[in-house]
């Protein structure tokens, strides 16, 4: 049934304040479609849709109305809305609404309309009929846009030239030209820039011969530098084979503009010989240029130009020898092997850098082979930046011949070898390096590949170590004792029974070189089932030195942050013992370093009785703070009550100020709500969440009872208690959750909830909405104030938490309404807790 | 022969060789984002700004705000006052219309950083007025713009680079989670997760009441191009965007890097939960959501995956799955891409010698025009099907239609 005009007419008049926005997915949007009566889908047009805005264009509709109903045209308007919008593009006011539809249509009759429009406009409307003939590139409009050209108001004759360079073709360039006399200000250089655009649209036609003329015509006459140098860019481009020479001579030549575009066109024209040519031109000309010529020649990314690139590397300008050092690494091949590792020993920090970075790029040839070719018989400096790019290279197949350098070389080219077999071995290599460290001819190299075996011990820690840990042991049962010692020293890092067994035997060594070896192994060690061990040694020590390494070892071993193979009990536990064996203020400190590490009240009772002790209460003080800081949020009275402590004891004017800016902050956080109960999450598909912050899932209708509530652990993130996660106990993106709880209050009193969501929020207070918000936004605390009247007795707050994506948090609390703490409530949301509304 | 001039190259201006001369430059826009170019600040990647640098002189600052302009203005020339000895230093200059900035002959360079839908405009003029540019995202806010900006700068040989500093910044790491993704680590790159959808301009409902223009506040010179309204309090960098037309360009800007399509664009863009995605040519699937259960990814950044594992990278970090792929560093004979580690560095570089920028006016416009198309397929509500070379949408005339948008007079392309 055919629906009343006037009726759809004010449905739409109600929506379409919406749909010029052309939002998607809001609630207005919705809301906006379903009042108009239009489709959820934007893509087509309902029957008789068009009809309606038409008429709604002709009727005594407010502008704003037709205003929305001609954005909605853009979309779904055909020929037979041509008319009625035409009919406002001589209105001031809806001209441009008029332009949404008619200038991005694709039927002629749109076009057509522009052009009749035109010569009853006048001013700002004129100029943006004109603009909307120029976006279409209406060729029917030649005819009328050339007389504009010299128009009075500058505005029309700027636009209209615009228009014409936009459309182009056989009348435009000649009108162009004889306009161009009277032409000043910015119409002048509209004539110029549609003169460009002329040539261009020539040239992209097949007409190179037409659009040269005109390049060729405006690069010779006495116009502004930029459209000269525009001129002269096109004038190579419609050259063919003669763009070529006109860029090289003009790289060469005295004319600014035409130099400036040459540069910028070196890189991007497309002659076989450009390159040659460019290459050629190196010599010739003053340093600017070749460092602009070498940057050309580095886009071109053709590696002819490389030998004329590397005669400038030795350059005595700095500018144009870094650019060529740069280029070369991409442009080179494997014959400036040598050149590069020279440059590389430059002390200029600059060169250096590159120079190296490019030895590593170098990948024309064969790079490799030539660099271990060549570093026979490199004097040692050399050898030294060859190694270090082999290493960069990163290249294992070179492995065979650093190992030789390593054991055959001296000074500078065997460290290096040893830091790029750290850089490349793997456990194919383990049983080699072993080897190394065991037949090692001196301290030194020695030292050389124990440093070299940790690192790859420690790089190797993580993934299958089985070949490695095989090469250690076999190493382990013979060689040389300073050779073993060496050995368990550099495996420190690693976690192996095996390996545990060997340390633990050779603890025992008849050598003292090895039991040495082996404490310092021990020290170290990431193994966390040596901590007995190292606990004995610490108690069972006659050597002072031996019980502080020990507990030092210890505390590293259970505070260090890799070896997470702890829980926080036990390594307050460790630390407990570690503390009643201590008896030295030093060995206490170590302890109290350790102590600091771990958020943990544990930790704190630990570090509180220490504050009484002469010579270490400093270091407990900052431990306290340390780990009080850590915990306050989570154990925030712990917190509170031992910074006091700290407080009491303090005379440092810096530690008291922080400790008072953290009992502030623990005040500040406290009465947030940290017990709720969660149900969702709910989502509906194809819709986001601002959309279904409008949707009413089970725990807003009066059925709520059967919504599976459950509770939200309080602790979703234990640094910030108060802000709980819902990604972490969710995830997941578009979709909603709501939690709840009970509040108690001895009296009827307001109150301000305050609320930090990430995204938006909606709030219910025992049952009544209080607060909506439809935000996209990261957590801020308070950023929402709501104010409330609180009930006496228990009160229920609920909230809706709509996600987005990424973060998806919350916090709330109530204080007094200006913002003061409320003191005196008190929270429930566990499971037995009644949520049944009450009167 | 007319006066010889060459703005900002390493010839120095006049034709003289001069390469240490300074590269002079023009601030159109100094809000958060621009003020944070010019002066340095919490969110960007030079200290101090382009202000501190050597090599650089700012000589105008504009701002449609009064005291925005004006005390951005006082704190360059007091920069200059103090770092370069100079009493009373009054070298740079405020303006309200950025058409005088573009007018002064001895300003090589500009940055744009002004609301969104002014920065085509902008760029295209600043080309035709011979000025090398640097423009934020989003560099265009429809194709059409996007096309006529590229060719803009092309047609008067300018350097541009666009605001997405990611190719370069961020200690690289985008550029060699790209390498690693184009020199096969995860195998054949199969989908992309964008993090984030589509993005689109919308001009908003006119004639709503009206309240007093703040003195100190060019109202009509902040609409510029957009319909003329009222004025109404809202003066945003984004007012008009919808969608994710802010930050898509830093996520479609590196999934282009990624998927080696900077001269082309998907051939079809299709929704599914309510989501923009793509297909490219080369049978890679884009996604404008996160990666599930990845949580690296969401500044700015993108998951790729492949055959053999996946990389995720953001601002902070890059992971990968297996762990391996990325251990080795890239090696010789692997895809390297433009290098550059300083954005602004690799702009004023390009400046003075006349380089194609690591961020050029035709990476810049197929990067939008990734974001923007994904935009119109979320304002259609339909899956499209797209011609990159012709940039037409196939058989389908109302998407087609949101290429463009109307311009107030007398503002245009």
């Amino acid at each position: 049934m055919k629906k009343p005009i006037l009726l759809v007419s004010a449905r739409f008049a109600r929506g379409l304040r919406f749909l010029s926005m052309e939002s998607w997915s809001t609630p207005a949007m919705f809301l906006a479609i379903l009042l108009a009566g239009l489709p959820a889908t934007l893509g087509s047009a309902e029957p008789g849709e068009e009809q309606t805005l038409i008429s709604l264009l002709q009727s005594n509709a407010t502008p704003r109305q037709k205003d929305a109903a001609c954005a909605r045209l853009k979309r779904i308007g055909t020929d037979q809305a041509v008319p009625a919008l035409a009919a406002l593009l001589n209105d001031e006011a809806l001209s441009h609404s008029a332009r949404y539809a008619l200038e991005s249509m694709s039927s002629p009759a749109a076009g057509a309309a522009l052009v009749k429009a035109l010569p009853n406009s006048s001013g700002e409307v004129q100029v943006g009929i004109i603009q909307s003939l120029g976006s279409r590139r209406e060729t029917s409009a030649m005819e009328v846009l050339i007389p504009l050209l010299g128009h009075k108001d500058s505005r029309i004759a700027e636009v209209s030239a615009w228009a014409i360079g936009r459309i182009g073709g056989s009348k435009a360039v000649p009108a162009l030209f004889s306009a161009l006399p009277a032409a000043d200000g910015p119409a002048r250089g509209a004539v110029l820039d549609a003169l460009l655009a002329c040539a261009e649209l020539d040239l992209e036609n097949g007409q190179a011969e037409i659009a040269r003329g005109i390049f060729q015509r405006l690069y010779e006459s006495p116009l502004p530098d930029e459209v000269r140098a525009a001129a002269f860019r096109g004038l190579v481009r419609s050259s063919g084979s003669q763009g070529l020479s006109l860029l090289i001579s003009a790289i060469r030549g005295a004319d600014g503009p035409g130099q400036v575009a040459a540069l910028q066109l070196a890189h991007e024209i497309s002659h076989k010989e450009a390159t040659r040519s460019l290459t050629n031109l190196l010599g010739k000309v003053k340093p600017s240029l070749q460092t602009a010529l070498i940057g050309a020649l580095h886009q071109r990314a053709d590696g002819s130009a490389a030998p004329a690139i590397a005669a400038l590397a030795g350059s005595e300008d700095p500018q144009v020898r870094l650019a060529a050092l740069t280029a070369l690494g991409d442009l080179g091949d494997a014959s400036l092997v040598t050149l590069l590792a020279q440059a590389a020993l430059s002390g200029d920090e600059a060169q250096q850098k590159i120079a190296r970075q490019s030895l590593i790029n170098l990948r024309r040839g064969k790079v490799t082979e030539t660099i271990l070719t060549q570093l026979t018989s490199a004097e040692p400096a050399l050898q030294v930046e060859m190694v270090r790019a082999l290493a960069g290279r990163g290249e294992k197949t070179v492995l065979p011949r650093l190992f030789d350098l390593a054991q055959f070389n001296s000074g500078a080219a065997r460290r290096i070898a040893y830091q790029a077999i750290a850089q490349l071995a793997d456990g194919s290599h383990a049983a080699a390096l072993v080897q190394l460290v065991l037949e090692a001819k001196d301290e030194a190299a020695r030292s050389l590949a124990q440093t070299a075996l940790e690192t790859v011990c420690q790089r190797l820690r993580e993934q299958n170590a089985h070949a490695l840990i095989n090469a250690l042991i076999q190493g382990l049962r013979g060689g040389p004792p300073a050779g073993r010692a060496a050995l368990l020293e550099a495996s420190s890092s690693l976690v192996d029974p095996r390996l545990r067994e060997a340390l633990r035997e050779t603890l025992r060594d008849s050598h003292p070189e090895v039991r040495e070896g082996a404490m310092a192994a021990l020290a170290e060690t990431r193994d966390p089932a040596l901590l007995p061990d190292l606990l004995a040694v610490a108690r069972e020590a006659t050597e002072l030195n031996i019980r502080t390494v020990s507990l030092r070892g210890l505390v590293r071993l259970v505070t260090d942050e890799e070896g997470a193979k702890f829980t926080t009990p036990d390594r307050v536990n460790a630390l407990e013992r570690a503390l009643d064996l201590a008896q030295r203020p030093e060995e206490k400190r170590l302890i109290l370093a350790g102590l600091a590490k771990l958020p943990d009240p544990g930790a704190l009772r630990l570090a509180l009785p220490l504050l009484d002790e002469t010579g270490v209460q400093a270091e407990a003080a900052q431990a306290a703070v340390q780990i009080a800081a850590a915990i306050k949020h989570s154990h925030s009275e712990e917190a509170n009550r031992a910074l006091r402590k700290v407080l009491s004891v303090t005379s440092d004017a810096n530690r008291r100020r922080v400790i008072e800016s953290i009992v502030e902050e623990i005040a500040a956080m406290t009465d947030y709500i940290k017990c709720w109960q969660v149900a969702g999450p709910y989502e509906q598909k194809g819709k986001a969440y601002d959309v279904l912050f409008d949707v009413v899932f089970p725990p807003e209708t009066p059925e709520a009872k059967s919504v599976q509530w459950q509770s939200l652990p309080s602790l979703t993130n234990p640094a910030q208690p108060w802000l709980l996660d819902l990604l972490k106990f969710y995830g997941g993106e578009q979709r909603v959750a709501y939690v709840r709880t009970r509040i108690y209050s001895a009296e009827g009193q307001p109150a301000r909830l305050e609320l930090g969501t990430d995204d938006g929020v909606k709030a219910w207070l025992n049952g009544k909405l209080v607060h909506a918000n439809n935000a996209v936004r990261g957590i801020t605390p308070g950023a929402d104030k709501v104010n409330v009247t609180l009930r006496p007795g228990w009160n229920v707050l609920m909230l809706k938490i709509t996600q987005h994506v990424l973060g998806w948090e919350f916090c709330a609390r109530f204080t007094q309404p200006d913002g003061i703490r409320l003191e005196g409530l008190r929270f429930d949301a566990s499971s037995q807790a009644d949520f049944s509304p009450r009167p | 022969m007319a006066p010889m001039f060459i703005p900002g190259t390493i010839l120095g201006r006049g034709g003289a060789i001069a390469p240490s001369e300074r590269i002079t430059m023009g601030f159109i826009g100094v809000g958060g984002q621009g003020g944070g170019h010019l002066l340095g600040g919490a969110w960007t990647y030079l200290t101090g700004g382009y202000t501190a640098r050597q090599d650089v002189q700012v000589l105008a600052v504009c701002d449609v705000w009064r005291e925005r302009r004006e005390n951005a203005t006082q704190r360059v020339n007091q920069y200059y006052t103090d770092h370069l000895g100079q009493g009373n230093y009054k070298s740079c200059q405020a303006y309200a219309d950025f058409r005088e900035v573009l007018a002064r002959p001895d300003i090589d360079a500009v940055l744009i950083a002004t609301p969104a839908h002014w920065h085509a405009i902008m760029s295209i003029m600043a080309a035709k007025a011979g000025k090398d540019i640097y423009c934020e995202k989003p560099t265009a806010v429809t194709i059409q713009e996007g096309r006529a900006v590229m060719e803009a700068v092309k047609r008067y040989g300018r350097v541009y680079q666009a605001g997405t500093q990611q190719r370069s910044e961020y200690n690289s790491l985008f550029r060699r989670a790209c390498e690693f993704v184009r020199s096969g680590r995860i195998g054949q790159l199969k989908e992309i997760y964008a993090y984030r959808d589509g993005g689109a301009i919308a001009w908003p409902t006119r004639f709503g009441p009206a309240r007093p223009i703040p003195a100190g506040l060019e109202w009509d010179l902040y609409l510029g191009p957009a319909p003329w309204l009222p004025y109404d309090g809202n003066t945003g960098a984004h007012r008009f965007d919808i969608g994710e037309l802010n930050w898509g360009q830093h996520h479609y800007d590196i999934v282009q890097w990624a998927a080696g399509a900077d001269e082309t664009g998907p051939v079809e863009i299709f929704l599914e939960d309510g989501r923009s995605n793509y297909k490219y040519a080369n049978g890679v699937v884009v996604y404008g959501k996160p990666y599930p259960g990845e949580r690296v990814g969401g500044d700015g950044g993108l998951c790729m995956v492949g055959t053999l594992g996946r990389i995720a990278v953001d601002r902070g970090s890059m992971v990968a799955h297996p762990e391996e792929i990325i251990r080795e560093p890239l090696r010789p004979n692997e895809v390297h891409l433009y290098r550059a580690e300083s954005h602004s560095g690799n702009f004023l570089e390009c400046v003075r010698i006349r380089k194609r920028t690591i961020c050029d006016e035709s990476i810049a416009y197929r990067s939008s025009s990734a974001l923007l198309l994904g935009g119109i397929a979320k304002l259609t509500q339909r899956n499209l099907r797209w011609d990159p070379q012709a940039e037409q949408f196939i058989n389908d005339e109302e998407a087609n239609r949101l290429l463009s948008i109307a311009q107030r007079p007398p503002w245009h392309i």
